[in-house]
């Protein structure tokens, strides 16, 4: 036994030890009261101790104290050592905890004794103890003993009372948890088709356990790679005493510790030798499943699989007296006959049909042969194949020509196989008969009705068809067939017109059919335009009607058609190619008129519905001098008639007509002659078009040249007007500062007047007058002054001129022709056209004075004559180049008969031969890109020749220059301009 | 005294100048002819400072004149003065012509240019300088930009915008173009000192003709003078001028005096760019002595050439009839000084601007930096508005 000696005397702990140890002690010592406060606290220290009550650290009584305050059981002997001895001392130590009380000095003696007093007390407790504890454990194994027992009870009834499987695994959990105090239980089925899963069927759990299990799998996720998997599908039971520290657990042992799972046991659950799933059941105690507790759930598991199976079983059982049932019902009623025979062909069943049929009753041919139906019909080779398929093993099937009880002979076909047992012996014969005489017959019929039918179809040159009410064709013949660019009907059957034909189409014939089916009125004799997917179109003439059942229900619909694809085809090429043309025609920007040889209207474009305001309808089938036309008959009549009767093209220019809208417009027209040709009839036509716009556009593009060379005019114009400006300018500026010079000299002057007067003139006077006269430089003033206002004059001069020519050779704004002062008219336009010609050439005029005023567009004709001139200056540059050379312009006017002749004529480069005939073209130009318009002599010809109905004309040499002649009509002028 | 001929084809005018100019004939001798032949047989004879001609002549016009002038006697001024505006003889003269004048031409404005022309003659005495800013018809571009507007031009849908942004920043192009719009050459107003403003007014039409046929831009050959970066001094002719454009916008209220100084800033240093593609030997000298020596740039050239580049900029600007006030300002952008100024204009904002560049980024390879001239400051007011033009200059 342990003795602790706490004594802090040296001496006294020495001595005390070594007693101690020679009396059979395990002897430990401490010092002082901390040290024997450490070898105590933590409750394995010695049995019996020895303590000195006045010790440093903690004295005798604090250290009992203390241990009471720690300890409740198991405590041990304190025997105090003390000088103390009085009453209260006693107390106070008893008081603490001490057990016993030995004052100092003590006897060896009565040491001894009190030690083996405490010895014995000591070890009694710790007897009692041991008792006590193995009461307890006595008691916990009663208890669970019953609990198991109350369980087992239980769940017996729960087997014997439940006949469904899944209550049978909830009951079981329930129980589980319920009267097996665990914590949770649950059962997992295997999944079908993934092993690697468990699917919940039951679970309880105890109600502060927040938990769901649908399924659990493992595999791919971090169950199938730690291990868990095959806690989850355990071969043996398996049991996890502490799920925390489990190191299988480790991934979810620490959620389900939290859950109050702490321990657990897996049991498989193995229905025959196939693995079905898992019981799971866990304990809110760590280490719950000892070998007692696990005995008994595996017992309960084992009554689990057992429940589920006898489940089953009775469950299959009545499945298949279900099916028993059915089958014989249905045997007994079947609509054919049935006979069932033994081995050695003797009747052991037989339908009720058999007995309707042949007049036997059951009864009459039980334990006969079913050769009692024999007519002799049937040859016997027949019978005795049938002998040799069947006992074979193999299914027999033929006919039967066999006799009823009656007499009567009948058709039948049967099939007779043989029946086994679940080890495959053949127990029985089987034959299953049908009556097939009416079938035969009627079979027959058919078989000569289709013949017909079938010679129909297939002869008739006509595409014949069958669909039923969802526009599937039932069936075609084989023109049908080849309509459809196949080879066999039945790539057709089955399928609709969305198959074959393009969307549109197919829809169009589906309403088609649905119409037809809902009215039942047939669609006879149409035309039918078919699409096809690639494109291709047919035709085909076809009647289509509704198919009716012999029942009278429609079913759907059926069509016999004939491709009319290359008839249609030619009439559309004919219409095509008559729109065609009158879109053509009447595409045509210009009137459009065929006449015919009497001379009524066949074809009137759209261009003159436009134009005249006659529209087709009202044109058609007249004369043209019927239809109210706006416009010159008697001119459009004449040359018609004219055309007629010499066959010839005409023209007709300018005729006047009025539009639609009012106002008035002018026409171009042209007859050309029909019926030249040998097949065609004789005829007019007459094409015609509105020239107005054409007409206006020239007068825009006259405007524009103009405008164009005044522009070009204008540069020049202006340097016309500068350089006088500047002279004038310095002059004037000359005359302000010479004025001012001259001033003060007429001051100085004044001076030597008044000296003069008064007679006071003095020499500096006089020096004074000749200074300053000089200082004004009088001598060239006198002469420059004169020069200056002269020069200026002219300069003003010269800008007026400019300004008016300017005006004059503008003429803006006029429209009709005035009489014109021909020669003033050249005056001005050379004038403002100096700067194009003065650094080239000379201009030499010889106008006639006697020139009468000329009727013209004054505009239009300075243009012209600014043309020429611009045009001769160009001509002299090129040839004169930078020599400093210049060339001469010559202008000249004249009366010569009844017209005014003008005539430029100049010393350039002369026209080559080979333009000569093109100067007039419009855009003809021989000057460099950028450099005039070419438009020049085409409008200078426009304005003479066309507006004013004069000539142009030139003669030319190279080398020597040209001449141009312009001759305008004297005429009479409406006005004096 | 300086000796000025007269050319025009029209006596009254010929009469008109005479008479006008009369009051001149002390200070300048003057002699009058009637054709483009005869002003080279005068001209044969004996030198003159200025010719003034009229462009539109029989036989040999201004154009063929000037060309025959600059060819013969480079050092002459040669004056247009014409009453014709005919674009296509306008830009035959763009290159030989230093500048254009419009008749009707006011007394004032004609005395005015041909007295400005003479008294730049006073900015360099050195004769070999002289000669080679008169002969100068284009000012070298730096190539990238040269390239860039070249291209812009070609492009079809090109923008007038951009055109105009690319001249602004290159200084042969823009001085070029503002000579361009600021002589009566196209007849526009006077006084543009924006090139952008400038492309704006010729438009692409003419922008494009002066680009491709007459070739007004000319590409800088770096080969010639290895030591002179065109890059730096573009760097630094940007910095300066919008430094000068800063501070005029600060200082004045005039708008027009502002452009003035972004542009003077702009072309201050051209002298150097003519220096350096026309003599690019001695320029080189001039930059290693000014190396050597450590002294200003400018002193340097002043001792090789008897000049400095500033006022060959100022001599080549003002010949090319730039405003005034850029004039002054190139000139003396080095010695604001020496000109007559008393009060803040574009010389002040330009020398300033110059000298903060300088100070800041003082290229060891060009000598020493020049410095402001705090006595000109003072003179004009403006010695205290240093420190923010600084913090401008950052």
């Amino acid at each position: 036994m342990k003795v602790l000696v706490a004594e802090d005397d040296s001496t006294s702990r020495n001595f005390l030890q070594k007693l101690l140890t020679k009396w059979g002690y395990e002897v430990l010592t401490a010092r002082d009261g901390t040290e024997a406060w450490e070898l105590l606290r933590n409750g394995e220290g010695p049995s019996l101790l020895l303590l000195d009550w006045m010790i440093p650290g903690m004295d005798g009584i604090e250290i009992c104290q203390s241990l009471r305050e720690k300890f409740t059981s198991a405590l041990p002997y304190i025997i105090l050592l003390t000088a103390k001895d009085t009453e209260d001392d006693l107390a106070l130590a008893f008081q603490a905890g001490a057990n016993d009380f030995l004052t100092k000095p003590y006897k060896r003696g009565e040491l001894k004794g009190r030690l083996l007093a405490g010895e014995r007390i000591v070890t009694l407790q710790m007897q009692l103890t041991e008792r006590v504890n193995q009461l307890e454990k006595q008691r916990l194994e009663n208890e669970r003993m019953n609990r198991s027992l109350r369980i087992l009870l239980q769940y017996s009834q729960i087997l014997a009372r439940t006949d469904n499987e899944n209550a049978l695994l909830q009951e079981t959990c329930d129980l589980l948890v319920n009267s097996g105090g665990h914590r949770m239980a649950w059962v997992g089925y295997k999944g079908k088709d993934d092993n690697s899963q468990l699917i919940s069927m039951a679970s309880a759990r105890q109600a502060e356990v927040k938990l769901d299990i649908t399924r659990l799998s493992w595999g791919a996720n971090s169950w199938g790679t730690d291990g868990s998997g095959a806690l989850l599908l355990p071969d043996t039971p398996r049991v996890i005493g502490n799920i925390l520290t489990d190191p299988r657990c480790k991934t979810w042992g620490e959620d389900a510790s939290n859950l109050g799972l702490n321990s657990a046991i897996m049991l498989p659950l193995s229905l025959g030798n196939l693995f079905q799933g898992v019981l799971f059941v866990y304990s809110s105690e760590v280490e719950a499943f000892d070998a007692e507790e696990s005995k008994l759930m595996v017992g309960l598991a084992d009554d689990l699989t057992h429940g589920i199976l006898s489940i089953r079983n009775r469950l299959e059982r009545k499945r298949v007296e279900d099916v028993l049932r059915k089958l014989s019902q249905a045997v007994e009623q079947s609509p054919v006959s049935v006979v069932i025979t033994d081995l050695n062909g003797n009747i052991e069943y037989v339908n009720l049909k058999f007995s309707r049929l042949t007049g036997y009753s059951f009864e009459e041919v039980l334990g006969k042969n079913p050769s009692i139906l024999k007519s002799g019909e049937t040859p016997a080779e027949e019978y005795a194949r049938l002998w040799e398929t069947i006992t074979a093993g193999e299914e027999w099937r033929g006919e039967f020509h066999n006799r009823k009880k009656n007499g009567e002979l009948y058709w039948e076909t049967a099939s007779i196989s043989p029946i086994r047992d679940s080890e495959g012996a053949i127990t029985h014969f089987l034959a299953v008969k049908e009556e097939t005489t009416e079938k035969k017959r009627v079979e027959d019929e058919l078989k000569s009705e289709r013949h017909l039918f079938r010679t129909l179809m297939d002869t008739v040159p006509a595409n014949i068809y069958f669909k039923d009410g969802t526009g599937r064709f039932l069936r075609v013949n084989h023109s049908m067939t080849n309509h459809f660019g196949l080879s066999d009907p039945g790539q057709i059957l089955g399928r609709t017109d969305f198959d074959f034909f393009s969307q549109e189409h197919a829809q169009q014939a589906y309403r088609d059919e649905r119409k037809i089916i809902e009215s039942g009125q047939p669609l006879l004799d149409l035309e039918e335009k078919e699409t096809w997917p690639d494109g291709r179109i047919t035709w085909v003439s076809t009647s289509k009607m509704s198919l009716v059942d012999p029942e009278g229900i429609v079913i759907g619909t059926f069509g016999i058609s004939r491709d009319i694809t290359k008839r249609k085809l030619m009439e559309d090429a004919l219409h095509k190619a008559h729109r065609e043309m009158t879109d053509l025609v009447d595409s045509i920007p210009s009137i459009i008129i065929k006449l015919d040889h009497e001379g009524k209207i066949i074809q009137w474009n759209r261009t003159a519905t436009e134009t005249l305001g006659i529209p087709l309808a009202a044109a058609i089938g007249r004369r043209l001098e019927k239809c109210k036309i706006k416009w010159d008959l008697s001119k459009v009549i004449g040359v018609i008639a004219e055309s007629s009767k010499d066959r010839h093209l005409h023209r007709l220019e300018d005729v006047r007509y009025e539009r639609p809208d009012g106002t008035k417009g002018l026409l171009s027209i042209t007859l050309s002659f029909l019926g030249r040709e040998m097949d065609q009839e004789e005829g007019l036509i007459l094409s015609a078009t509105d020239i107005s716009e054409r007409r206006e556009l020239e007068n825009h593009l006259r405007q524009a040249q103009r405008i164009e060379s005044i522009g070009q005019l204008a540069a020049g114009i202006a340097h016309e007007i500068n350089t006088p400006t500047q002279y004038v300018g310095d002059n004037i500026r000359f005359l302000q500062e010479s004025l001012g010079g001259l001033i003060d000299l007429l001051d100085v002057y004044g001076q030597l007047s008044e000296a003069v007067r008064t007679g006071s003139l003095t020499p500096e006077l006089s020096n004074l007058v000749e200074a300053s006269a000089r200082e004004a430089d009088i001598e060239y003033l006198k002469a420059e002054i004169p020069k200056a206002i002269q020069q200026s004059l002219e300069g003003v001069a010269q800008v007026s001129k400019i300004v008016r020519s300017m005006k004059e050779f503008a003429h803006p704004g006029q429209t009709e022709k005035v009489a014109t002062d021909l020669n003033r008219a050249i005056e001005s336009t050379l004038t403002v056209a100096r700067n194009e010609w003065k650094y080239v050439a000379e201009v030499v005029t010889d106008l006639d004075p006697s020139l009468p005023l000329v009727p013209c567009h004054s505009g239009d004709f300075n243009q012209v004559i600014l043309n020429l001139l611009t045009n001769g200056a160009h001509a002299i540059a090129t040839k004169v180049k930078e020599t400093g050379e210049k060339g001469t312009i010559g202008v000249q006017t004249r009366r010569v008969d009844g017209w005014a002749e003008i005539r430029v004529r100049d010393t350039g480069t002369g026209i080559p031969p080979e333009i000569q005939s093109k100067i007039f073209d419009p855009f003809f130009t021989t000057k460099e890109v950028g450099k005039g318009t070419g438009q020049g002599l085409a409008i200078s010809h426009s304005v003479v020749v066309d507006k004013h109905g004069g000539s142009i004309s030139f003669e030319t040499e190279v080398g020597r220059g040209t001449e141009f002649i312009v001759r305008l009509p004297l005429g009479e002028a409406p006005r004096v301009s | 005294m300086r000796r000025i001929l007269f050319v025009d084809d029209e006596p009254n005018i010929l009469q008109g100048l005479q008479r006008m100019l009369r009051s001149m004939r002390h200070e300048w001798e003057m002699t009058f002819v009637g054709s483009g032949q005869e002003a080279l047989q005068i001209l044969e004879k004996s030198n003159y400072d200025v010719v003034v001609s009229d462009m539109r002549m029989p036989v040999m016009d201004g154009a063929q004149l000037f060309a025959e002038v600059q060819r013969l006697y480079p050092k002459t001024v040669r004056i247009i003065l014409s009453g014709y505006s005919n674009q296509e003889l306008i830009l035959k003269s763009v290159g030989s012509a230093h500048q254009y004048l419009a008749k009707p031409c006011d007394a004032e404005k004609l005395k005015g240019t041909v007295a400005r022309t003479c008294a730049l003659r006073e900015l360099i005495s050195a004769e070999g300088l002289e000669l080679i800013v008169s002969k100068m018809q284009t000012l070298p571009s730096v190539p990238s930009l040269y390239t860039a507007v070249v291209k812009e031009l070609q492009n079809p849908n090109s923008s007038l915008k951009q055109i105009g942004e690319m001249i602004s920043k290159d200084l042969g192009m823009a001085a070029k173009i503002l000579q361009l719009v600021n002589s009566a050459f196209f007849g526009l107003r006077n006084h543009v000192s924006s090139p952008a403003e400038a492309v704006n007014l010729l438009g692409i039409d003419t922008v494009k003709a002066l680009v491709f046929t007459v070739h007004i831009f000319s590409l800088y050959d770096k080969s010639k003078l290895t030591s002179f970066s065109i890059e730096e001094l573009w760097r630094h002719s940007l910095t300066v001028g919008s430094t000068a454009h800063l501070i005029a916008k600060k200082e004045s209220q005039n708008p027009k005096s502002c452009d003035d100084a972004l542009m003077a800033g702009l072309l201050h240093d051209s002298g150097k760019l003519v220096l350096a593609a026309n003599l690019p030997e001695q320029f080189g000298r001039a930059i290693t002595l000014a190396n050597d020596k450590t002294i200003c740039l400018e002193e340097a050239e002043r001792e090789v050439f008897g000049a400095s580049h500033a006022e060959v900029g100022g001599y080549l600007l003002g010949l090319w009839g730039l405003p005034d006030p850029i004039v002054e300002a190139v000139s003396f952008h080095h010695h604001p000084g020496r000109s007559l100024g008393q009060t803040f204009e574009p010389l002040t904002a330009v020398h300033a601007a110059n000298a903060m560049d300088h100070e800041k980024r003082s290229n060891p390879t060009h000598g020493k930096a020049s410095s402001i001239d705090m006595d000109y400051l003072v003179s004009v007011k403006m010695e205290g508005r240093i420190p923010e033009w600084g913090e401008m200059c950052n």
